[in-house]
């Protein structure tokens, strides 16, 4: 038996099994690049920050800066604060380090926020408070019980996706994060063996939830993985991103890959341009990921259409390891 | 760490209003939880209680038109928990032979293993012999993965003298092939997914829990290695979930487990607390899932 998560595949993980455009994702891909190739669309460019940063550091401080800097509207709202827990495996990059969900959740309350959770529906396993323990999750963060919600079993509202670029119409998800004014993406900078690489917005399929979808939610695959991101995001409109860069996975990731000190924590609004910036530190051609290219309606994830701020790409990119299968993903010097 | 008669108290106390059981002390109820919880109110001589009374009044309320039943109130589709509805009903004798939700668990099975997920998989790669077996699905027009299909094999086997005349013993076999087609390397089994662009996974205590659970009766030479590898996991549980499927596979296939005491039980969650009640059941001698 071979690769039978995705329904697509076959047993040699061939050219269809990459993370490159599906039909509907040229299609639209063409399209966007039709519009946007030589002439670069109007509109507010997205600001994305680079900030180095390590797990010894006063991490608070650095998040709060990063949050300050982006004036990011938080008095008095309800945020909800999603990491990236997947697995048992508290000495790898797997899971989203506690100090950085931590710091997050300080900075954020320190900024005024009425209401903060932290929230996660785990993808492959249903223990999730079992994961939160073994990550740490309980020892670093103060109360970690009270201010967490597994989403995998949370209340439930059906949502209608307006013009769902899957073949999705809808979706059951949790009112925890619907009844957010903020969702705060904090994923892990990793590679994907499906989706090239997990990130802000692929970290949005922690929020559909496993008790209807089951683990894996492979309803999502099934609609298209690309596509269900770009749904995804285009449900959840109010969000930040905070990507745990200070080491990630390299390799087979999500799961099975190698820790890769990366030293940086990468945070924006946009997340599509964040993602995209995220890339190109892992030296992997934004282009190239399907889902980046659904979802860059304002031409995002190109370099020339974001402020970057904080450190520069070239001052803090290394080269992520890919599968062999993914090498074609990666960033060329003249991507 | 809370005794059985601690847990089960707790577990009759924190029923909701409407005699459904959520995942939490503030959620809503559940499928899962209740189903669960009330083989666990029965194992222990509560199964004639207001509480098993309510439980059985809320899942009789849920049943959908189509035969099956939702995993929670908001969601409109059936799916796989229909199968652990139907055996707890027909513990409680409450489950006549004429009952839809029989059909509904014969007509669902893993999207790839339909027709045309087989023409395009022989299309694309000139071999889909690895997914003609029938497993079942999470929910519905997805793949099937090991839980929801451990589980129905589970509920099968017990209700198949129930309804000779519906072909259950042929979908029980096809099932257990499944399982046995997505066993992991190491001989244990995860979510489903026993391989991945060249690299074997990991499996995983629960999941290999439930597949002991449902491939009993298979030879000793088939389930061997899967054993050797349940008790390692076993070894290094780190979840009350895991050790309690871990013990009740173990034991199923007639292995006496090596005593490892288990991770501390937080009363957190329904579902988990009612599933160490069935584990510890089965240590005590009774095996939850066949006892009439």
């Amino acid at each position: 038996m071979d690769c039978n998560l995705n329904p697509g595949c076959t047993t040699k993980a061939p050219a269809s099994h990459r993370p490159r455009l599906t039909r509907r994702a040229a299609l639209c891909a063409a399209t966007i690049s039709a519009s946007c190739g030589r002439i670069l669309p109007k509109g507010p460019k997205p600001r994305v920050q680079i900030v180095r940063a390590e797990y010894d550091q006063d991490l608070y401080s650095i998040v709060r800066r990063i949050l300050v800097d982006s004036k990011l509207d938080i008095k008095d709202r309800r945020v909800v604060l999603k990491p990236n827990l997947v697995e048992f495996d508290r000495h790898t990059a797997i899971n989203t380090h506690p100090l950085v969900v931590h710091a997050v959740l300080e900075a954020v309350r320190s900024l005024g926020a009425s209401h903060v959770l932290i929230a996660e529906g785990p993808g492959h396993r249903r223990v999730t408070w079992d994961l939160a323990e073994d990550a740490g999750y309980f020892k670093e963060i103060p109360r970690f019980e009270q201010s967490f919600v597994d989403l995998n079993i949370d209340k439930l509202r059906e949502v209608q996706i307006p013009n769902p670029h899957s073949a999705l119409r809808s979706l059951y998800l949790p009112t925890t994060v619907l009844a957010a004014d903020l969702l705060i993406s904090i994923p892990k900078l990793k590679t994907h063996h499906w989706a090239g690489t997990t990130l802000s917005m692929k970290n949005l399929f922690g929020i559909v939830p496993g008790g209807v979808y089951g683990w894996p939610k492979n309803v999502l695959h099934w609609a298209g993985i690309a596509e269900s991101i770009a749904d995804l995001h285009k449900l959840i409109p109010q969000h930040f991103c905070v990507v745990d860069g200070i080491v990630g996975m390299e390799g087979n990731g999500p799961i099975q890959g190698e820790p890769k000190a990366a030293g940086i924590l990468v945070a924006g609004a946009d997340m599509p341009a964040v993602d995209a910036t995220c890339c190109r530190v892992m030296k992997i051609d934004p282009a190239q990921i399907a889902y980046l290219q659904l979802t860059s309606s304002n031409g995002q994830t190109n370099a020339e259409r974001v402020i970057q701020t904080g450190e520069s790409i070239t001052s803090v990119a290394q080269e992520f390891k890919l599968l062999p299968a993914l090498e074609p993903l990666r960033l060329r010097a003249s991507s | 760490m809370p005794t059985n008669s601690e847990a089960l108290t707790h577990l009759i106390r924190t029923r909701n209003r409407d005699g459904g059981w959520g995942h939490g002390p503030a959620g809503g109820s559940w499928t899962e939880p209740t189903s669960l919880a009330l083989l666990a109110l029965r194992l222990a001589g509560q199964g004639k209680t207001p509480a098993a009374e309510g439980g059985l009044e809320w899942l009789s309320k849920q049943r959908r038109q189509d035969g099956g039943w939702s995993p929670c109130p908001a969601v409109r589709e059936s799916t796989w928990v229909t199968a652990l509805v139907l055996l707890v009903l027909h513990r409680y004798r409450t489950l006549t032979r004429q009952d839809s939700g029989f059909e509904w668990l014969l007509q669902v099975e893993g999207a790839e293993s339909g027709w045309v997920s087989r023409v395009r998989r022989w299309l694309l790669s000139g071999n889909n012999q690895e997914i003609r077996f029938q497993g079942w699905p999470w929910f519905p027009g997805a793949s099937a993965w090991v839980a929801p299909t451990a589980l129905t094999i589970v509920a099968m086997q017990q209700l198949s003298p129930l309804v000779p005349h519906l072909t259950f013993a042929p979908r029980i076999d096809s099932a257990s092939q499944f399982l046995l087609s997505r066993r992991c390397a190491d001989g244990g089994w995860n979510h489903g997914s026993s391989r991945a662009l060249g690299y074997d996974g990991s499996s995983y205590a629960e999941t290999t829990g439930l597949a002991l659970l449902a491939l009993q009766g298979k030879s000793q030479q088939t389930m061997n290695r899967s054993n050797e590898m349940a008790i390692a996991l076993l070894r290094n549980c780190r979840s009350v979930e895991g050790w309690s499927w871990l013990q009740m596979g173990l034991r199923a296939q007639g292995v006496t487990p090596p005593h490892v005491v288990p991770p501390v039980l937080n009363l957190r969650d329904h579902r988990e607390t009612a599933i160490y009640l069935l584990a510890n059941s089965f240590l005590q001698g009774t095996n939850p899932w066949t006892a009439t």
